[in-house]
């Protein structure tokens, strides 16, 4: 319980609907590097004597993966301290035998075709069975090889197997100890899902690769059209693939690109089946930002991060929304299930723990400005000083009342008691509002809740717009649906928890944007839905009807899979905030893997049309939340809920600062900051 | 990782002055927007397709300028069209399939509208937000014109010519794939095939709607010591043709030769479809990733793309 600023007491009441196990999680953890080394394609595998070996790409420099002379090698006894053993395996001293002569060959840059050719051992990877360590390589992405420890010895020295595909990158090892017959079975694994079984004595392959495939994408519907499947190729990855047997299936593991956050990730992704050669189900995401991984085993104890796993992967990020890039780390990983609000969670998968944070932004020190969900957030600075703060109320605390919050450092949040009878909206008769807030089931669904609330301060009062959905399957005796729809209210006082009045019908998803001349004065109101003007009448009393439908360029949407839209002035220009659904496709369920962000368009005349500026990015997490508003203290603060089951934060509202500027190329450039208020 | 593509600088500089092939160039594109007439010096994707009057349609990715000046194939408004009838001189017809303008005339509510989302460009580490019809295609299938497209590499839209004309207008048709890019289509007899992303191919129902199959991937014949043959035939973005009665791809793949880098495509063939293809020993050298189209005088010729040094180059397939 909680005290308000006007002497009301609003108890807590969270909705078990919208709770999610990792809601539970008050702490979390930043991912942090394991040492200041340039490595990617990280590998770890625990060793005979119980520690850990850890290799993988080494750089020229800080940046240049592709060219270097070999494989390092460290070791660590308890996963934190690590120690150099130094190069196990070096191409200008160890690659003189026929079989290493392909090691010597320059070849075609991946990174970077056109220029210079290059010559490295990329993505090598440890393994340790049958008494003895084995490294597989690839050369510069361009076929893949094998070298095994003659002595049994991590550190080596190493013989080169020779060259095992003659294409291919990415190698990996998976011993199948579940294999029929009881004898375990080695298979070589390449690329995006290519697998082969190896010889018994492990020189060679016994038979032609094959693509291991993964089950499609789970389809949505867009409008009116839904696919009656998703058609892609069926890599499980891009690159990266690894196998690993947990729980009595087999999981394949890649790296691949998805645009969640509106940027190129590099995730990793997992799917699994109960037989090695499938069928694999549809990708989950394992990993956010965790690129080309490798499963191990972790420290011996029963519980722990990892909720009594002991598996461990390796993270190995490489795009720039990632906690850091280019440097080491390994992190435990858990079998659960996405997080999906009002569905079915899909069965449990081996993936990273919810309270570990493996992207960059200020997640893991962000904390609830209240304790109760609220979703669509919105808020807008007054006269008083205070800043607003409302949305969808959907804590159950909150059933039949709007939910506002205010604060005046941003730090600090007070609810404020909202006044208003539903019973004054024209039309409404008290069946309309037994039906909808009372009996013992109203407080748990939607119904009850005021949604996709705003509030802004306009000519002197406040102002709310704010939904009651329909309900669906309920009706009054008449056979008529219950009263259903958007509103304007305004507070009769001029104080914020009113009470308020019914004003008029609004528009679904409505915001307010406020156009001033040059200077500084407003000069005409509207309201903005959906990426539509619709102007305020003279006397500020109804919608006057008017309507300008605002365009893109590019001739596309401004919001996906939403169309949650609002409208501000920044830096002299006029910027469209459109929900966008980012990390997936249309025609794919962008909900299981992507993420709910925020997008932007800008335009120098408020009639557009709007452009997206090129090099610009989402703005994380931040779909249908606050859009950017510069403080009394000159920083531009946004608030977020958090609505995607990849991300860092969930349901709750969060306080973050962005960095908003305008590029010397005419551009809007919105950044988060890592900073906190 | 493996590079997915066949490699257009992404910052590559643009003399300002368009190379106007075939004396076809209106003015320059406003830097930084997706408006202004197609150029033919910033075209990849280069596509050719018989008119069945003699002449040929060419179209492909077309190329913007972004702010500072630099080629960008992130961002544009469309599948750009133009007419030969010598493969030499190019006539600009403008805009096939124009985004901004089919926005404009459904009022923002097509028939599907898979043009309306955007997304990030496929494959590609910390690739941004972008808007752009990728790799379109003319096809005529049973008399009526049909443009396949990628959107951003990645979606695949089918679109048809609501006249009997090449030059559209097109409507949405189908929605075809979610991600592969790189679209082709393939008459066969009655069959129609989508070949799409790094050679993988998968029949049509018979009203083109969507595909009647899952996709299989174009595979290399598993011949020799298991490891020794190649995993694909090569990059994204392939045509199959039919000569001699037998499957043709031509795929391109990059490697060392004379001590450079070099993108070559090279010949692959099967007897069914689906494959497995044999290489043909046929090579086409500097191409990168071509497309095919069989010329007025029975040939099959190869088109490539030459973003930046001039138009598309078009070559006899060996």
């Amino acid at each position: 319980m909680w005290v308000g600023v006007l002497g009301t007491l609003i108890p807590t009441a969270a909705s078990r609907g919208w709770e999610p196990r990792c809601l539970s999680a008050e702490v979390r953890t930043r991912l942090c590097p394991l040492f200041d080394t340039p490595i990617r394609d990280t590998s770890v595998c625990r060793g005979r004597d119980g520690a850990w070996y850890l290799t993988g790409t080494v750089a020229t420099g800080e940046g240049d993966f592709q060219n270097n002379d070999g494989i390092r090698l460290w070791r660590s006894t308890d996963l934190k301290t690590w120690t150099p053993l130094g190069q196990v395996w070096s191409i200008e001293k160890h690659a003189t035998g026929p079989k290493s002569a392909w090691q010597r060959q320059r070849r075609v840059n991946p990174d970077d075709p056109t220029g210079p050719l290059v010559r490295g051992i990329t993505s090598p990877e440890i393994h340790c069975f049958e008494g003895t360590y084995w490294i597989t390589y690839s050369m510069n992405a361009q076929g893949t090889g094998l070298l095994r420890s003659g002595t049994g010895k991590p550190e080596g020295p190493y013989v080169d197997l020779g060259r095992m595909t003659a294409q291919g990158t990415d190698a990996s090892i998976f011993l199948d100890e579940a294999a029929e017959g009881g004898k375990a079975v080695a298979y070589w694994l390449v690329g995006q899902g290519w697998v082969a079984r190896m010889t018994p004595d492990h020189t060679g392959l016994a038979e032609h690769p094959r693509l291991l495939r993964c089950a499609p994408w789970p389809a949505l519907k867009h409008g009116r059209h839904l696919m009656s499947s998703t058609h892609a190729p069926r890599y499980a990855g891009l690159a990266g693939a690894h196998m690993v047997r947990a729980n009595g299936r087999y999981w394949l593991i890649t790296a691949a690109v998805r645009d969640r956050l509106g940027v190129g990730c590099y995730d990793t992704f997992v799917c699994g089946a109960d037989r090695i050669d499938g069928p694999y189900g549809p990708p989950r995401l394992m990993i956010p930002h965790g690129g080309q991984t490798t499963v191990f085993p972790g420290p011996d104890r029963s519980k722990g991060p990892g909720q009594g796993s002991t598996l461990y992967a390796t993270f190995c990020s490489r795009d720039s929304r990632a906690v850091f890039r280019d440097r080491p780390a390994v992190l435990p990983l858990i079998f659960d299930s996405e997080v999906l609000y009002g569905r079915s969670p899909a069965k449990p998968f081996l993936r990273k723990p919810f309270d570990l944070v493996t992207e960059f932004g200020p997640w893991d020190r962000l904390r609830k400005v209240a304790p109760v969900h609220i979703r669509d957030l919105q808020f807008s600075f007054a006269p008083d000083g205070f800043a607003y703060l409302t949305g969808s109320g959907t804590d159950n605390a909150y059933a039949g009342r709007i939910i506002v919050l205010r604060s005046w450092d941003m730090k600090t949040w007070e609810p404020v008691d909202v006044k208003f009878d539903f019973l004054s909206i024209p039309g409404v008769t008290e069946e309309d509002r037994r039906l909808r807030f009372d009996g013992p089931r109203a407080a748990e669904g939607l119904q009850a809740k005021y949604m996709d609330s705003e509030i802004y301060h306009l000519a002197g009062t406040f102002h709310i717009f704010t939904s009651l959905y329909g309900m669906r399957g309920t009706k009054k005796a008449d056979g008529s649906a219950p009263w259903n729809g958007v509103m304007w209210l305004r507070s009769k006082t001029g104080k914020p928890e009113g009470p308020y009045e019914y004003v008029d019908r609004a528009r679904s998803q409505s915001s307010v944007f406020v156009d001033h001349d040059a200077d500084g004065k407003a000069k005409q109101t509207y309201l903005f839905y959906n990426g539509t003007l619709e102007t305020f009448g003279p006397r500020g009393r109804k919608l006057q009807g008017k309507r300008i439908r605002l365009t893109t360029t590019a001739g596309t949407n401004f919001a996906k899979g939403d169309v949650a839209t609002n409208l501000a002035e920044i830096h002299g220009k006029y910027v469209v905030f459109a929900t966008g659904w980012c990390g997936g496709t249309y025609g794919e369920n962008y909900r299981v893997n992507g993420t709910y962000d925020w997008v932007y368009w800008q335009s120098d005349t408020l009639e557009g049309p709007y452009d997206m500026p090129r090099r610009a990015y989402a703005m994380p997490h931040a779909g249908h939340s606050c859009v950017p508003q510069r403080g009394p203290d000159g920083r531009w603060y946004g608030l977020l809920f958090g609505n995607d089951s990849t991300g860092p934060w969930w349901n709750y509202p969060g306080v973050i600062v962005y960095d908003v500027r305008l590029d010397a190329d005419d551009m809007i450039r919105i950044e988060l900051k890592g900073e906190l208020p | 990782m493996r590079v997915r593509h066949w490699a257009v600088p992404a910052a590559m500089a643009v003399a300002a002055v368009g190379l106007a092939i075939g004396g076809q160039h209106d003015s320059a594109p406003a830097p930084g927007t997706q408006m202004g007439p197609p150029r033919l010096d910033m075209l990849a994707d280069a596509d050719v397709c018989p008119d069945g009057e003699g002449g040929y349609y060419l179209t492909g990715t077309a190329g913007t300028l972004d702010g500072n000046g630099r080629a960008d194939f992130d961002h544009n408004r469309g599948a750009p069209l133009w007419h030969s009838t010598d493969l030499k001189r190019w006539r600009c017809l403008g805009y096939a399939w124009d985004r901004v303008e089919h926005f404009r005339r459904t009022a923002g509510r097509p028939k599907l509208g898979i043009w309306l989302d955007w997304s990030a460009p496929a494959d590609r580490i910390d690739g941004l937000l972008s808007q752009a019809t990728t790799s379109p295609e003319l096809c005529r299938v049973k008399g009526a014109w049909y443009l396949v497209c990628a959107m951003n590499g990645q979606n695949i839209l089918l679109q048809k010519s609501t006249t009997a004309k090449a030059t559209g207008p097109y409507e949405d048709y189908a929605c075809l794939a979610t991600r592969g890019g790189h679209p082709s289509l393939l008459v066969d007899g009655n069959a129609v095939y989508l070949v799409f992303a790094d050679a993988w191919i998968a029949r049509l129902k018979d009203d083109l709607t969507e595909l009647a199959e899952p996709p299989r991937p174009m595979l290399p014949a598993a011949e020799g010591e298991p490891g020794t043959g190649r995993l694909t035939l090569g990059m994204a973005g392939v045509k199959v043709f039919m000569s001699a009665g037998r499957y043709h791809v031509l795929a391109a793949r990059w490697r060392v030769r004379e001590g450079k880098p070099r993108c070559d495509a090279f010949g692959w063939q099967a007897e069914s479809v689906y494959g497995p293809y044999r290489p043909t020993g046929k090579v086409l050298l500097d191409t990168g990733p071509v497309s095919v189209f069989l010329a007025s005088d029975g040939m099959w010729r190869a088109v490539s793309s030459r973003p930046g040094k001039g138009g598309p180059r078009i070559e006899v397939v060996p």
